[in-house]
């Protein structure tokens, strides 16, 4: 699980308070705690640390944290990939290559 | 060599150069060197190789998906005309592969139809190529264009029609293998991998349709364990990337994670450089990100360097010169390095910090009340640098101060200069965002490790001017008062806090106190009202602290004290009708009525009747209770001092009371009494001998404690002052304290985080304890002559302590001020100059005791204990002899 609280809220540095509130109420929706209790405790955490402003930008300037941002582009990027419907002669293309 | 080689091989015969390149399976050289062999000297080996030649690399183009420039092989050996028998056996499939149908139909023994390989290779090109399709084969173009429309279908989204356009082509057919295809891939997008893998499974490994599939597979497929899987997988990804964006990043990142697994930053950064801009153009989110990870990752390592320049390739919308990651770089760099480098570690941060705060005002995404917190942030963040260096000067300086044991008023000035310059930086943080209350805690940390009480407290009522409901802030501030000697402003906070949090036990403790060091302040002035008031309120507060046998003996003092006799005797017969014995509350009335302002001939009376009832036979609550009234509370306005008679009483009624039942409460308060008690006899934790009273009572309380209670914490204190004091100690503590070391380290492992004042007393002693017992044996010496002259010249055991702390470079909490006064700086200079003739053999002056020592009134393990009074009267006599 990731600890870096906008990973795990799925944001950006820059979202302001109102964004982050609707992403944490989009995510407690999609986790509830008596169906993903684990999940719901780290988007809470999460959420607790970036509610306050002075506690979010203390965040953004002095937390160092890694988590699995690298893996996670690669996978959103083979993600799209697949996600794409690829044009015929594209996809024949592919063929003996 | 390689020159030598070039020459050898070119006058070597084409013809040679064709068939060594041949077996190399280097085709394009073995085409080229065989048409110049040919032209150059035609013959039938000549033109048999050159044949060979051209179906080699017809096949290798074909190999490699080039069907277009492998034809044009195939037409030229067609022109040239087939004679080798061998080349012609091989020729059909390919011509069929790269379309040429009609001219191998000349070559083949059975109609293509009859061929399954050959016709599902014919249908394959006609697929990619339709109008490359044989006119003689007008069933080929058609079954061709059935599946590309099926496929466009697909593309647009329109399964139905895909699948409906597939749906009649017959499993005999050529294009059966392609009717599956499409299958598989309606499934493929519409993410129903067991479709996917049902359909394409059955797929002819040999045919197009198989290759594609397996390209598309590894993009919904989990991603493998194995290395060769995983090598396969990045393969594929880079060709569909490549063929549908142009350009490949997933598959350098997939490559960029590898390397990060083998830390190979050199090839990390190589890697990043090769694709964070395609990463951007593709999605700038994703770049950022990625950019975030790697300088976190650069940032966690120290390596300043690295963090530039992964900064200068991506530079975060936050960091846009890449200052914070290379401060936070150096500020992580701290704990790696030698603490030597530290000071100039924590310079180098704040340089950067101060370019980071330049950088703010460019930062587009902040609004102008986020850059204001920002700054503030910044500005804390460099006083906590500044703050590094400080205490790493401090504590040089206040090694070498000890060595010489030279303090002077200089030196005060140069510490304030050094403070100050760390607290402008909070100061600044404050400035920068007045309602962002880090920079006011910051400050008040730093004020606390100056240990300077005035700073301390102007920082904490600045803090409260700003947030009057901050509940740790009123706390310290009661607590400061109550120890302070200023119950007023003690009971003002106090209650303050507890309006907060009116259930909290630990706020009601401090409330209580703050409210009867009121009334005790009020009845010594003689203000009955404001002392009634107090009493009152004190009453009010809730909690099991302190019982109400206590609470109301003290207000039985209180009405002794105004005069109210009959009041006064009620509610002490009330207070001792709580208890199954009187012994008690007269203990607590005997060691309270001076802070009540009582006349001496109260106490005595009181004194007089608890010695003669604590002689009787020991019983369990009255044991509790006794040691309750013993305990040395931090909390009172005053420290209660040592009252020889009754703490020895004290002492002497547990070290009896092996017959009966223990509780805990009463385990716990015997503990700390006997521990307090010693520590007033001698505030040094050295071996000495004390009364047989304190022996017996701490031997009975460890024998309890591991019978009874094995998990109180208070126990390893008792065990270790057990070691200290029991003889003979030669053998366990000269030279080496280790087992008392150990178990005072275990008390304090076992009490970490507990914030009561009583504990935190306690926890403060076995500081100090573990810090003098593990002190190199010269300088305990030093330490310890230091420490007896200061108490021989009225000073107490706090401020020992706070001394203590000092040398030892720990932060102080906020207390008395140092026992010793600032020290002085010494420079390197200063050192050169010294005259060795001013300090005698022991580093003292002439003032300091660096005579001859009078080593019989000095005490000595041997030496029998005696009340620290005594002890001092008797050296102040011995120096006057001396000085004489």
């Amino acid at each position: 699980m990731d600890n870096d609280p906008f990973e795990v809220l799925g944001i950006e540095h820059s979202s302001d308070e109102a964004a982050i509130r609707r992403r944490y109420l989009e995510l407690v929706r999609q986790f509830p705690p008596d169906r993903d209790p684990e999940r719901f405790a780290a988007v809470r955490e999460a959420y607790e640390k970036l509610r306050d402003p002075a506690t979010r930008m203390t965040e953004c300037l002095f937390h160092v944290e890694t988590g699995r941002a690298i893996e996670r582009a690669a996978d959103t990027l083979i993600e799209q990939l697949h996600g794409a419907r690829l044009p015929t002669d594209l996809l024949l293309s592919l063929a003996g290559r | 060599m390689a020159t030598k080689n070039k020459k050898k091989l070119k006058s070597v015969d084409p013809l040679q150069r064709a068939r060594r390149a041949m077996e190399k399976e280097d085709f394009r050289s073995a085409l080229k060197e065989a048409r110049v062999s040919h032209r150059q000297a035609p013959s039938e080996a000549s033109r048999t190789l050159l044949e060979r030649a051209h179906l080699g690399r017809a096949e290798q183009l074909q190999r490699l998906g080039m069907t277009a420039e492998a034809r044009g092989v195939l037409e030229g050996l067609l022109a040239l005309g087939v004679t080798d028998a061998g080349v012609e056996g091989k020729l059909p499939p390919i011509l069929v592969a790269t379309g040429l149908v009609d001219r191998a139909k000349g070559m083949l023994k059975a109609p293509l139809e009859l061929d399954f390989t050959l016709s599902g290779s014919a249908a394959d090109h006609a697929v990619r190529r339709p109008d490359e399709a044989p006119a003689s084969l007008p069933e080929l173009g058609r079954g061709a264009r059935q599946i590309r429309s099926a496929l466009d279908s697909l593309a647009g989204g329109d399964e139905r029609s895909a699948l409906e356009t597939v749906k009649d082509i017959p499993r005999s057919s050529p294009f059966a293998d392609w009717r599956l295809f499409v299958r598989g891939l309606a499934a493929y997008y519409r993410r129903d991998v067991d479709q996917m893998r049902a359909n394409w499974d059955r797929l002819d490994p040999q045919r197009d349709a198989a290759q594609i599939a397996a390209s598309l597979r590894m993009l919904a497929e989990p991603s493998p364990s194995d290395r060769a899987a995983q090598e396969q997988r990045r393969q594929a990804v880079d060709r569909i990337e490549r063929a549908v964006f142009g350009e490949s990043v997933a598959a350098p990142l997939m490559r960029l994670q590898e390397h990060f697994a083998a830390g190979r930053w050199r090839s990390i950064r190589q890697a990043w450089r090769g694709i964070c801009k395609p990463l951007a153009r593709r999605d700038p989110a994703l770049a950022r990100r990625v950019g975030q990870e790697l300088i976190s990752r650069a940032i966690l390592q120290g390596n300043v360097n690295l963090v530039r320049e992964l900064s200068r390739d991506a530079a975060l919308p936050l960091d846009p010169r890449g200052n914070r990651a290379a401060a936070l770089a150096l500020r992580e760099s701290l704990n790696k390095e030698d603490e030597g480098e530290d000071a100039a570690q924590a310079r180098g941060a704040e340089s950067r910090w101060l370019e980071y705060l330049a950088d703010l005002d460019h930062v587009a995404e902040l609004t102008d009340g986020a850059r204001a917190v920002a700054r503030s942030l910044v500005w804390v963040e460099i006083g906590r640098m500044r703050s590094i260096s400080v205490e790493q000067e401090l504590g040089r300086l206040h090694h070498r101060i000890m060595s010489f044991g030279r303090v002077d008023d200089d030196s005060r000035a140069q510490e304030g200069r050094l403070r100050e310059w760390v607290l402008e930086a909070f100061r600044e943080g404050i400035r920068a965002a007045p309602d962002q209350i880090a920079a006011y805690r910051a400050l008040v940390r730093e004020c606390r490790a100056w240990n300077k009480p005035e700073v301390v407290l102007s920082a904490l009522e600045m803090l409260l001017a700003r947030f009057p409901d901050d509940l740790p802030t009123l706390e310290e501030l009661a607590r400061h008062h109550l120890e302070g000697d200023d119950p007023e402003r003690a009971a003002e906070y106090a209650m303050r806090a507890r309006q907060l949090k009116p259930l909290d036990a630990r706020l009601n403790e401090i409330a209580y106190h703050g409210q009867i060091a009121l009334a005790a302040a009020a009845a010594q002035n003689r203000q009955w009202e404001k002392g009634r008031a107090a009493l009152q309120a004190a009453g009010t507060v809730a909690g099991n602290e302190p019982p109400p046998w206590m609470r109301r003996a003290r207000e039985a003092l209180f009405a002794f004290r105004s005069n109210e006799l009959d009041r006064g005797h009620e509610l002490l017969a009330q207070a001792k009708r709580m208890l199954a014995e009187p012994t008690a509350v007269l203990l607590l009335l005997a060691f309270e009525a001076r802070q009540w302002g009582l006349p001496a001939d109260f106490a005595a009376k009181w004194r007089r009747e608890f010695l003669a009832a604590a002689r009787k036979r020991c019983q369990s609550e009255t044991l509790t209770a006794i040691c309750r009234a013993a305990r040395p509370e931090p909390l009172l306005p005053k420290r209660r001092e040592i009252d020889e008679e009754l703490d020895r009483a004290v002492v002497d009624y547990v070290g009896r009371s092996s017959r009966i039942k223990w509780q805990h409460a009463a385990f716990c308060d015997a503990a700390r009494h006997l521990i307090w008690f010693r520590d007033e006899c001698d505030p040094l934790p050295q071996p000495k001998s004390l009364p047989k009273c304190i022996l017996k009572a701490v031997n009975l309380l460890v024998r309890r404690g591991r019978d009874q209670f094995p998990e109180e914490p208070l126990l390893h204190l008792v065990e270790g002052e057990r070691l200290l004091i029991e003889p003979p100690w030669a053998d366990r503590i000269l030279g080496g304290p280790p087992a008392a070391v150990s178990y005072l380290e275990r008390y304090l492992a076992m009490t970490s985080g507990q914030e009561d004042a009583v504990t935190q007393d306690f926890r403060q002693r076995s500081q100090f304890a573990i810090f003098y017992l593990t002190m190199p044996h010269g300088l305990r010496e030093e330490f310890t002559s230091m420490v007896e002259e200061a108490l021989d010249s009225g000073g107490s055991i706090e401020r020992v302590r706070d001394a203590f702390e000092m040398f030892a470079g720990a932060v102080s909490p906020m207390g008395p001020p140092p026992f010793m006064g600032p020290p002085h700086f010494i420079d390197d200079e200063d050192f050169d100059d010294l005259d060795d003739d001013e300090f005698d053999d022991d580093g003292f002056g002439e003032d300091g005791d660096g005579s001859e020592e009078d080593t019989s009134k000095i005490d000595t393990p041997q030496q029998q204990w005696r009340p620290r009074q005594e002890s001092r009267q008797s050296r102040h006599r011995a120096r006057r002899r001396r000085r004489r």
